[in-house]
């Protein structure tokens, strides 16, 4: 299947990944007035600030993800995805990961709950995927180089 | 880069143009400056076959090792 172009999933994918940035954005911004309707709905017993807290700090890594992730898809669209840029995004989509996997190891002890079981096996995968990545790409930029420059 | 190539040196010799050495080897202008200006990587045996057929010379006199 075509990803990239038009009239292909590419433009869908693009779609997708920007109205995932703007309610990110909706979302971290109004997380005070969000998570004070939360507790009032649910009758919730848990502590205002520190959940306030923990969602910042694992959204905002989120949205940087998110973020990165328009670039990159951004220079697959221009057809030039072999970029030292897309290498460097790979590494900050990987430190994202472990900023948020380390923070719900630590929230695991407050927040009980199977989600921050699940949020730690993904965030994991994606912190060491994101390694790899990052990793394999500089090789392929490498290469790339080296063929370019064989005469 | 201790392999030098020295194709402006041969080309003076023979007075040939860039343009006129690039449109006979089958390389573009861009290729053929960066393998005078010493920025190529490698060289494949094909081109250093044209090279060498059209400026009539050894491979010994445009690929010099220094140390």
């Amino acid at each position: 299947m075509k990803i990239t172009g038009k009239k292909s999933l590419g433009k869908f994918i693009e779609i997708c990944l920007i109205l995932l940035m703007i309610v990110g954005i909706i979302i971290v911004l109004g997380l005070p007035y969000f998570l004070q309707k939360y507790v009032e709905l649910t009758n919730s017993q848990i502590e205002y600030y520190p959940s306030l807290a923990t969602l910042y700090v694992s959204g905002i890594p989120a949205l940087i993800i998110v973020y990165q992730f328009i670039k990159i898809f951004h220079t697959l669209g221009e057809d030039n995805p072999f970029q030292k840029s897309n290498v460097k995004s790979l590494k900050i989509i990987s430190i994202c990961s472990f900023i948020i996997t380390i923070e719900y190891m630590i929230a695991i002890f407050f927040i009980k709950s199977v989600f921050s079981i699940v949020i730690i096996g993904v965030f994991a995968i994606a912190w060491l995927g994101g390694y790899i990545l990052s990793e394999l790409l500089k090789k392929a930029i490498d290469y790339k180089e080296e063929n370019e420059l064989t005469i | 880069m201790p392999i030098i190539v020295n194709l402006d040196v041969m080309m003076a010799k023979r007075k040939m143009s860039s343009s006129e050495l690039s449109e006979k080897i089958g390389i573009s202008m861009a290729n053929l400056s960066i393998l005078k200006t010493n920025k190529g990587k490698a060289i494949r045996f094909s081109t250093l076959e044209a090279i060498c057929r059209e400026l009539d010379c050894q491979p010994g006199d445009i690929l010099e090792y220094k140390d």
